[in-house]
């Protein structure tokens, strides 16, 4: 169970500070899918920084299971939408990079085989597998960078807009993957999307936030059928649920 | 012509290609070379190159190959030396912020200062033997590394750092698993640059009292007015140049393999 409470986070400059995010106040729990919603530039980004323990220049604070996220930690994990290859390593190792600083109980006793396991899990192949970063797709690197935040087996994962530069295909492959941690590891993740199908489809709950300074505005639970399962994407529900979202974000930005 | 000067323009070249135009450009220069020799008022100042192979033999009879061995040596020890004691501290100063304030304008100073300048210092200091040379050597790389493996340092992406903490890195595992690995490449071709560095201070460290050394030669040919040897000398220092370089090319591509082709074109 993860809290987080924040009362303010400001960023200064020019003399002045400006306010980002005011009273952002969740909790998420085990295997639930978190998503953020809202305006660009609303500071969604920000908010994963500070639960990741990235910034810790804010009012408030971010608990995890009773202890305070006061530094990056391995349980909670970070995917962003430009994803980091260290160029070096083969796409194997940079899977399996995290590894070496897993405590003895949750390290793996062969990193490389658990990086090829949850490789294939996200649609990795062998061959991929053994190349370098640059020579994969931006596709194969997103994948790359999503089996790393899985082989630490966090228990959180933020997923910062990870797939909107995606294809379709990588996309779906890369959403049913969150779906499958999510079932199978017991992962909890906060998704922040654009994108309203994507939102609804991986979401377990649903926070709307507002334009800067970012607040809650909304919390939602998606009630439809057939939730998490592709065809779920082409129920009338869902197509309604989406146009709504859309609608809502619209009409943010005009206000 | 303009055209074709707009399609080239960050054109690749195939490696064939590149072999063609360098040997093209050579025959030229040789070909200007020959010509402007041809003249007996000319040849005093630009020799032949058959007055030029005539010279090579007779200092290789005096000994020339050890003059080499001596510059080289000379070069080896003060570079190997330089480049150890710069890298941890350019990687040190960016690290480690107030480090990096602290040694800033010292090393900014000295590195200002011009070293054939502070030759009188160090023979005053040291005597006209090899520690003298040695410390042109020093002075001429040392401080110019530090800084430039400190920037090189301080443009490894923030987000490669930040990706190895939230997976539970300490700033000793950033250094090691992070810093370094990135920074190798960079390392690799400041090491080839400034290396070249030292060779043009080579020849201002062994203008003084030395008893072998290329620039040793060099000053003995301008007391007798011998171009044909000057020839020599600058024949030898452009090839040890092209070959150091070439090894390093090799090397980089064996060491580096990660590195794609197009990128290691695009450094040369």
């Amino acid at each position: 169970m993860i809290e987080v409470q924040i009362q303010e986070k400001a960023f200064s400059g020019h003399g002045n500070q400006q306010s980002v995010l005011r009273d952002v106040l969740f909790s998420l729990g085990d295997a639930e899918v978190l998503g953020l919603y809202g305006p660009s530039g609303c500071g969604k980004t920000t908010l994963l920084r500070i639960v990741a323990g990235l910034d810790r220049d804010y009012r408030g604070q971010v608990v995890l299971d009773g202890t305070p996220i006061i530094r990056p930690t391995p349980a909670v994990g970070l995917v962003s939408q430009r994803p980091v290859s260290y160029e070096w390593l083969s796409v194997a190792d940079n899977i399996a990079f995290g590894a070496r600083y897993l405590r003895n109980g949750n390290r793996p006793l062969d990193p490389l085989d658990e990086a090829a396991r949850i490789g294939r899990l996200v649609g990795l192949s062998a061959q991929d597998l053994a190349k370098y970063p640059a020579e994969i797709s931006g596709g194969m690197t997103q994948r790359m960078a999503f089996a790393r935040a899985l082989l630490a087996n966090p228990k959180v994962l933020l997923l910062d807009e990870p797939f909107s530069a995606l294809d379709f295909e990588s996309r779906s492959d890369l959403q049913d993957a969150v779906i499958r941690a999510r079932t199978e590891l017991g992962t909890a993740f906060i998704l922040v999307s654009h994108d309203p199908e994507e939102i609804l489809y991986l979401s377990s709950r649903i926070l709307l936030l507002s334009a800067t300074p970012a607040r809650v505005v909304r919390e939602d639970t998606p009630n439809l059928p057939a939730h998490g399962r592709p065809d779920a994407r082409y129920t009338p529900e869902f197509q309604l649920a989406k146009r709504t979202l859309r609608d809502w974000l619209a009409q943010q930005a005009r206000s | 012509m303009v055209s074709e000067m707009r399609t080239a323009f960050r054109a690749p070249v195939s490696p064939a290609q590149q072999r063609a135009w360098s040997g093209l450009a050579l025959v030229i220069v040789a070909g200007v070379w020959a010509i402007r020799s041809s003249s007996v008022e000319q040849s005093m100042f630009i020799p032949s190159p058959a007055a030029v192979i005539r010279a090579a033999a007779r200092l290789q009879d005096s000994g020339f190959l050890l003059d080499i061995a001596a510059s080289v040596g000379r070069i080896l020890g003060a570079f190997v030396i330089s480049a150890v004691l710069a890298i941890p501290i350019g990687v040190l100063m960016s690290s480690y912020k107030r480090l990096g304030a602290a040694l800033q304008p010292l090393i900014e100073f000295v590195r200002y200062v011009p070293v054939p300048a502070l030759l009188p210092l160090f023979i005053l200091w040291t005597g006209i033997g090899e520690t003298s040379k040695f410390l042109v050597l020093f002075f001429g790389t040392f401080f110019q590394l530090v800084l430039l493996i400190r920037d090189d340092a301080n443009d490894v992406p923030a987000e490669y750092f930040e990706l190895a903490r939230t997976l539970g890195a300490s700033s000793g595992q950033l250094l090691r698993d992070v810093l370094i690995p990135g920074l190798l490449p960079k390392i690799y071709d400041r090491l080839r640059v400034t290396l070249g560095w030292c060779w043009t201070y080579l020849v201002i460290a062994e203008l003084i009292a030395v008893e072998r050394g290329v620039g040793h030669v060099l000053k003995e040919a301008q007391r007798f007015s011998a171009a044909d040897q000057m020839f020599v000398c600058f024949g030898v220092l452009g090839l040890i140049g092209l070959i150091t370089d070439a090894l390093a090319e090799f090397g980089y591509n064996r060491i580096f393999p990660h590195i794609p082709r197009s990128k290691v074109l695009a450094r040369t």
